[in-house]
């Protein structure tokens, strides 16, 4: 698991407010009390890594034995915190007064283990003047891999009632070191603001395609302040998102919002981060930072170290803005080009995802500005921007392999030597794009 | 076909071992991912059986009962895709494999039905997609699957392939069918979800059909679903009222094109007095132009290298603009030379090109949805873009 520690603070979000993350210590404001917005950390027992939380959330905090009016957990969805063999990140919400935050889990359909999580408040809206709003989050570390668990969220008061959520369940990542034939699924999709209803029949059919992790390339809403477009995203996708952990890409219409880092659970600095899943090594960037000199700066640094570090079978790159696309709108973003494409060509990354321009692209395999004949001598580019978001007009270009103006949303099977994708329209049961690439 | 195949099996199964450290199917395996990558599906889905077959208590054969049962669906057997499957969780049930095998199966179960009663028809649909999503054009296979539905109004996927059909055509830029399509779908629609979606894609395609008054009546009957659902209309139909603002525009902007260039011809003529001085006095380019025209080819090239919209946006705007130019400055030019240069004749020419080329900006941004991108840039910084 690799981060950029440089990015934390040009990212402005995240503080080094350390007093206020002592693990066990309990906390979490409720009520009237004052909302001291500064962001801060948490180190869960039992966990390596971080709960972090940006400027414009509280710090968080163990939870009190606190159950508000309204205490019934929404939005309940996965994410990634460390080592997704072993870990997995839980969030969810509820009314503003509910501070205790608890998980029930087990193996298979047991529930027989508890973890304690933490919970803080964000303000939303536009500088500051929206909503508090309550969330929660838990790490469960420790995890046996490639194992089915279920789990309810929810907290109980000092007079023991209790306050769950229905049981859902996930699987950890595959251990590929002791089961080096084990498959990963994983759902590629993005840019699904403004389309709620098609999101959601989105959110429906790759439930029916049973992902291990959902990949999101950004722009989940058109403005990443405004609290009620979230909730249409979160909503549109309730059942996936509780069973299926997913991780996103920061996409430029979320602002670098403190709503965005305060939804997703994601590995380090939730920004920039990379991890292994199955045989593919996974590298999320933020290509719309605060800072835009990062991305020439320490994000590219990030993408070269980790790259250089990684020793996956695959190596897919997640981000927003696309290196490659025939979308009339946008179309290729030649200074990220300029900015990373060596290095995407240097250590041959399989795969490129990215959204922005509401269209579905698939490349040619490129190297330079140079369509080669095989995936073997290329990095094939994916722009996947059809979640909901009104779709752009495209033009083939000289390295469109295929791009259509359609909604979609893309099936990623990885194993070992293969690497299949498939992407389908809403409501579709035939993929109006297949390709599969093998390695040797 | 099916020869090749099996030949294509037998000579993996009599390499593979060779190539495995232990024979536990890994490199027949790795020899059926290689077939699949070369799209051999046929080939690849026999090999994935033969893994299976041969290696059963190796740690392949459920990936392989998968990978098969996989294949059998993208070659339309969706009857062997089921069995494939149910063997993988007959055989393999705790498997990671089982779990999207499971998934898989529901989905297909559905669209064959109990006791694979529709497995032919569901395989015809496959097939129409299928050719589809290859075709340069879709319309053959929008009607097709239009015909096949009608033919079998009970079919219990008729929805979804009915919604299939709707998005179609407006892929094909046939709003009108895709309303059509879209109706069809929800009678169909088995509950209220499917149902508000039927609907919401209808008038979706009544509002791209332009009929906005049957759109906006349409999304009104959507509302109380839902909080998410109602905030899904209110944004159709403040789409609808944007639509409706900028055609009042977009009219009022070629009306006054139109209106400038009659002021434009008509006082030219009253200043030349023929029909022929008048044509002479346009024709001739003004001092202007001369300025004017290598500045507008710089900036067409400038913008031309950047994003295609707004490329395409500067052309039509320095186009529009050289000419309101050369119309007003050449209509100028014939006054003075009449000598009846007034006042009042300036501030006519004046507010006839500022009209124009308000005109000319509107229209042109108004193309490719720039005006769209230009509010959001307006409304939220450049970042948005």
């Amino acid at each position: 698991m690799r981060t950029i520690p440089t990015l934390l603070p040009t990212l402005l979000l995240m503080t080094a407010s350390t007093a206020a993350c002592v693990s066990g210590t309990p906390g979490g404001s409720s009520g009237d009390d004052e909302v001291v917005a500064d962001g801060g950390r948490f180190t869960p027992v039992g966990c390596s890594g971080e709960i972090l939380t940006v400027v414009g959330a509280e710090a968080p905090a163990l939870g009190a034995d606190v159950l508000g009016d309204a205490p019934d957990p929404f939005q309940v969805h996965l994410g990634l915190g460390e080592d997704p063999r072993t870990s997995i990140a839980v969030v969810w919400r509820t009314d503003e007064a509910t501070t205790s935050t608890q998980v029930r889990f087990g193996e298979g359909a047991a529930l027989d283990e508890t973890a304690a999580g933490v919970t803080y408040r964000y303000i939303a809206g536009i500088a500051g003047t929206g909503d508090l709003i309550r969330m929660h989050e838990a790490r469960l570390c420790g995890l046996s891999p490639d194992t089915e668990y279920s789990y309810q969220v929810g907290g109980t008061d000092g007079a023991g009632v209790e306050s769950f959520s229905a049981t859902h369940t996930f699987r950890t990542a595959p251990d590929v070191g002791s089961d080096p034939d084990a498959e990963v699924t994983i759902a590629m999709v993005g840019d699904s603001r403004g389309g709620p209803d098609i999101w959601a029949q989105l959110a429906t059919d790759i439930a029916a395609n049973a992902p291990d992790l959902i990949m999101y390339s950004g722009d989940a809403v058109t403005l990443g302040q405004i609290q009620d477009e979230w909730d249409d995203f979160f909503e549109g996708a309730t059942e996936l998102i509780a069973n299926v952990p997913m991780i996103s890409a920061h996409g430029n219409h979320e602002v670098n919002s403190v709503n965005y880092y305060s939804l997703f659970a994601m590995p380090g600095d939730e920004s920039s981060y990379s991890f292994d899943y199955g045989h593919a090594h996974m590298t999320v960037l933020n290509d719309s930072p605060p800072q835009n000199g990062d991305i020439e700066g320490s994000i590219k640094t990030f993408l070269e170290n980790d790259l250089d570090a990684a020793t996956a079978r695959w190596t897919i790159l997640n981000h927003h803005r696309p290196l490659w696309s025939s979308g009339t709108r946008h179309g290729s973003d030649d200074s990220l080009r300029a900015a990373w494409g060596a290095a995407i060509d240097e250590k041959h990354v399989d795969l490129v995802v990215a959204g922005h321009d509401h269209i579905y692209e698939r490349t040619a395999p490129m190297l330079g500005d140079q369509v080669q004949a095989s995936p073997a001598d290329g990095t094939v580019y994916l722009v996947t921007g059809g979640a909901g978001a009104e779709l752009y007009g495209v033009e083939m270009d000289f390295f469109t392999a295929i791009a259509e103006s359609r909604h979609s949303m893309v099936i990623v099977q990885i194993r070992q030597d293969s690497l299949t994708l498939r992407s389908f329209e809403p409501g579709a049961t035939v993929p109006f794009d297949e390709l599969t690439i093998t390695k040797p | 076909m099916i020869a090749r195949a099996a030949v294509v099996v037998a000579l993996v199964l009599a390499i593979a071992p060779a190539h495995a450290d232990g024979d536990d199917g890994a490199a027949a395996f790795r020899a059926a991912e290689q077939l699949l990558g070369a799209g051999e599906l046929e080939a690849a889905q026999a090999a994935y059986e033969a893994v299976a077959n041969r290696y059963p208590d190796g740690p392949w054969a459920d990936g392989a009962l998968l990978e098969a049962g996989e294949l059998a669906e993208r070659r339309g057997d969706l009857d062997g895709a089921i069995a494939l499957w149910q063997r993988l969780l007959d055989d393999y049930p705790t498997s990671r494999e089982a779990r999207r095998a499971r998934a898989r199966m529901g989905v297909v179960s559905r669209r064959v039905g109990e006791d694979g009663a529709w497995v032919e028809l569901a395989e015809q649909v496959d097939a129409i997609q299928r050719a589809e999503a290859d075709a340069e054009d879709s319309t053959p296979h929008a009607e097709a699957m239009t015909a096949l539905i009608a033919s079998h109004p009970d079919y219990p996927q008729a929805f979804q392939a009915q919604m299939w059909t709707g998005d179609t055509w407006l892929r094909l830029g046939l709003p009108a069918r895709a309303a059509a399509s879209f109706a069809e779908a929800r009678a169909t629609a088995d509950d209220p979800a499917e149902r508000w979606r039927a609907d919401k894609a209808h008038a979706d395609a009544l509002t791209a059909d332009g009929r906005l008054d049957d759109a906006a009546r349409a999304y009104r009957g959507l509302y109380g679903r839902g909080d998410v659902e109602d905030r899904a209309v209110d944004t159709a139909l403040a789409k609808v009222a944007k639509i409706r603002q900028r055609a009042k525009l977009r009219v009022l902007s070629w009306l006054a094109l139109a209106a400038s260039l009659i002021v434009v011809v008509a006082s030219t003529a009253r200043a030349t007095r023929s029909a022929r001085g008048t044509l002479r006095a346009l024709i001739r380019p003004p001092i202007e132009v001369l300025y004017f025209a290598p500045v507008a080819l710089v900036l067409i090239g400038v913008a031309l290298t950047g994003n295609q919209v707004v490329g395409a946006a500067v052309q039509r705007i320095l186009a529009g603009g050289l000419i309101t130019t050369w119309l007003v400055g050449a209509s100028l030019e014939a006054s003075r030379r009449a000598s009846r240069l007034r006042w009042p004749i300036v501030l006519l020419h004046l507010v006839v090109a500022v009209a124009a080329i308000a005109s000319v900006c509107f229209l042109a941004v108004f193309h490719d949805q720039l005006i769209d991108m230009i509010a959001e840039t307006w409304a939220h910084g450049h970042d948005m873009h």
